[in-house]
């Protein structure tokens, strides 16, 4: 067992597009059961970022090891395999298919570190979706589909969840109720979530990062981070 | 209307769903019962007829495959059916071998073939990223192609006029030979083996594979990153398609005795995109039945006027996207929908 050294291991991750550096040497670590949250302004960078971490793109510098294993340029379906799961900012749910169909086709079966795979029904009970468990997932309402999301991404058994604006377009219980889904059902795997909504931060209340133009300007606990001037100045605005 | 009588009516339609799906079955069951003891009934010529309407109707249902279950529309697929009736007619007339050996090699020359072209041409493409319309153009090519190759290598193919002479299907197991000589022990061999490749698909497509195809064609990113390798699945799916659209073709030819350039080319590939259409896209039974109903159709004008045929056949292909975007299989629903919404108007 890798016991000592962090789970995810981002180290000086550049990523150029062009003539333009959307990402300049950001190193990042999370260990297990950590979650971290990456805020910053439009255009910082943050889903670039989890786009280099989950595989989608390729950074132009830097190496990626998660869990002992160098992860750059590994093609997506590998990095799933090996523990890693994102869920995107849009709701990308299948949407022909029922919820219960939808856990199962992100049914892959191989459980990490010993703990057995989740099943769907435990994935439905968690999220909270078991009601729902036929309807289509086309038809569901936003914060249906983000949830399933959720939960179609807990069903890969991932030891990293990277979570894209989880709450974006929900209403402000909706982003509680994901808040609270998030301490609950994910509460052993560790969890990366980009984030606009500040009452969601807040409410996880976990170690932040702050990015800005493509670098990493702060990181601290979430209290530290608002309370700091020069993330007000750039990010939180000058009140 | 008011909220209460629409959630009423709503699960009224699931109910009726419900109801019609079983006669819908119940319906399949008789037509197969019906083809089943056609040889008691029909003359030799109608026998040999629908033979050849279920090898298309098999030959629609690998397209269905593809194109129902993943998106991907070949415009190409009659390269894969003339590979094998074009493998079969080489093996059979060209090497000289004993008619039973012949028989197996031309099957398995013919359907490895269309595989193997499928394999090839597949792997660059999918593997490389191409999807849509771009991987569609290059299935259009593949067929205008194939068929330039059928025509202009004229020692091995024939060239215009085709290669004549493909013997009857013939096995021997444990030296008992065995020649697929009469047309109605030809005719239930086509029905069985046609009934057994779809009911196989369709039970492989009803499991956890086909939600995967469906996933893989509602938005293949996202398949991946919950760990799926779509290429491989794509690329699976284009081959085993290939495969029976070659086994469809090689089974066809030694039907038909001959082969020809427009088995293989640009015409027959428009053509099964058709019987795929009519039939109902994505629902496995309804290339059989689109088959059958646009030859059906097609003996009926022609019957009038040849010239008739394929002025009809384009206006019968638009008025279907139209009104029967999912085909006759719909026909039911369809009515339903279309009733309900004059209802409204008036």
């Amino acid at each position: 067992m890798t016991t000592g050294t962090p789970l995810l291991d981002a180290r000086a991750l550049q990523r150029r597009f062009g003539g333009l550096t959307a990402i300049r040497d950001v190193s990042l670590t999370v260990e297990r059961q950590e979650t971290k949250c990456i805020i910053g302004p439009n255009g910082a960078g943050k889903s670039t970022f989890l786009n280099l971490l989950c595989g989608t793109l390729r950074p132009t510098a830097g190496q990626i090891v998660f869990d002992g294993i160098d992860v750059t340029g590994m093609p997506l379906h590998r990095i799933a395999r090996i523990g890693i799961a994102r869920k995107f900012q849009v709701p990308s749910v299948f949407g022909r298919l029922t919820v219960r169909q939808n856990l199962s086709v992100a049914e892959i079966g191989t459980a990490h570190d010993g703990k057995a795979p989740n099943t769907v029904a435990e994935i439905l009970h968690k999220l909270d979706l078991t009601e729902i468990a036929d309807r289509s997932a086309g038809d569901l309402a936003h914060g249906q589909k983000q949830w399933l999301e959720i939960g179609m991404a807990m069903m890969t058994n991932p030891k990293l969840l990277l979570l894209d604006e989880p709450t974006a377009g929900m209403t402000v219980e909706e982003s509680l109720k994901t808040a609270e889904l998030l301490r609950t059902a994910c509460a052993d795997i560790a969890v990366i979530a980009i984030e606009h909504d500040m009452r969601f931060v807040r409410a996880l209340d976990c170690h932040t990062v702050v990015l800005h133009q493509g670098a990493l300007i702060a990181e601290g606990p979430f209290a530290d981070i608002e309370a700091n001037p020069m993330v007000r100045d750039v990010y939180l605005g000058r009140q | 209307m008011s909220a209460q009588d629409q959630i009423s009516a709503a699960a009224r339609a699931t109910a009726r769903d419900a109801t019609f799906a079983r006669p819908k079955f119940v319906l399949i069951a008789a037509g197969w019962l019906v083809l089943a003891s056609l040889p008691f009934w029909a003359g030799a010529y109608n026998i040999a007829t629908i033979r050849d309407v279920l090898l298309f109707g098999l030959f629609a249902l690998s397209l269905d495959f593809l194109w129902g279950r993943t998106g991907i529309l070949s415009f190409g697929h009659a390269a894969f059916f003339g590979l094998g009736a074009y493998g079969m007619a080489i093996v059979t007339i060209k090497l000289g071998l004993d008619p039973a050996s012949a028989s197996l090699l031309g099957l398995l020359g013919g359907t490895g073939l269309a595989m193997l072209a499928a394999l090839v041409v597949g792997y660059f493409l999918i593997f490389s990223g191409v999807r849509g319309t771009y991987l569609t153009i290059v299935t259009l090519a593949l067929t205008v192609i194939a068929q330039h190759i059928a025509i202009g290598w004229s020692e091995v193919t024939g060239g215009d006029s085709g290669l004549i002479g493909v013997p009857p299907l013939t096995f021997e197991l444990f030296g008992w030979r065995y020649a697929l000589s009469d047309p109605s022990q030809f005719y239930w061999f086509v029905l069985l083996l046609a009934s057994i490749i779809l009911l196989v698909l369709w039970r492989v497509l009803s499991g956890r594979y086909g939600h995967i195809l469906t996933a893989i064609e509602d938005n293949e990113l996202r398949a991946r990153t919950i760990g799926h390798h779509t290429d491989r699945h794509l690329l699976t799916v284009f081959v085993v398609s290939a495969g029976i659209a070659g086994l469809a073709g090689a089974i066809y030819a030694t039907g038909t005795g001959f082969v020809a350039p427009d088995m293989i080319g640009l015409m027959l590939s428009t053509e099964v995109i058709m019987w795929v259409a009519v039939g109902g896209r994505g629902t496995l039974v309804g290339p059989f039945i689109g088959a059958f109903v646009v030859w059906w159709l097609q003996q009926k004008i022609s019957s009038i006027d040849t010239k008739l045929w394929p002025m009809f056949i384009g206006l019968f292909f638009i008025a279907m996207v139209f009104l029967f975007p999912n085909g006759v299989m719909s026909l039911g629903e369809r009515g339903r929908q279309l009733r309900a919404r004059l209802w409204r108007r008036a």
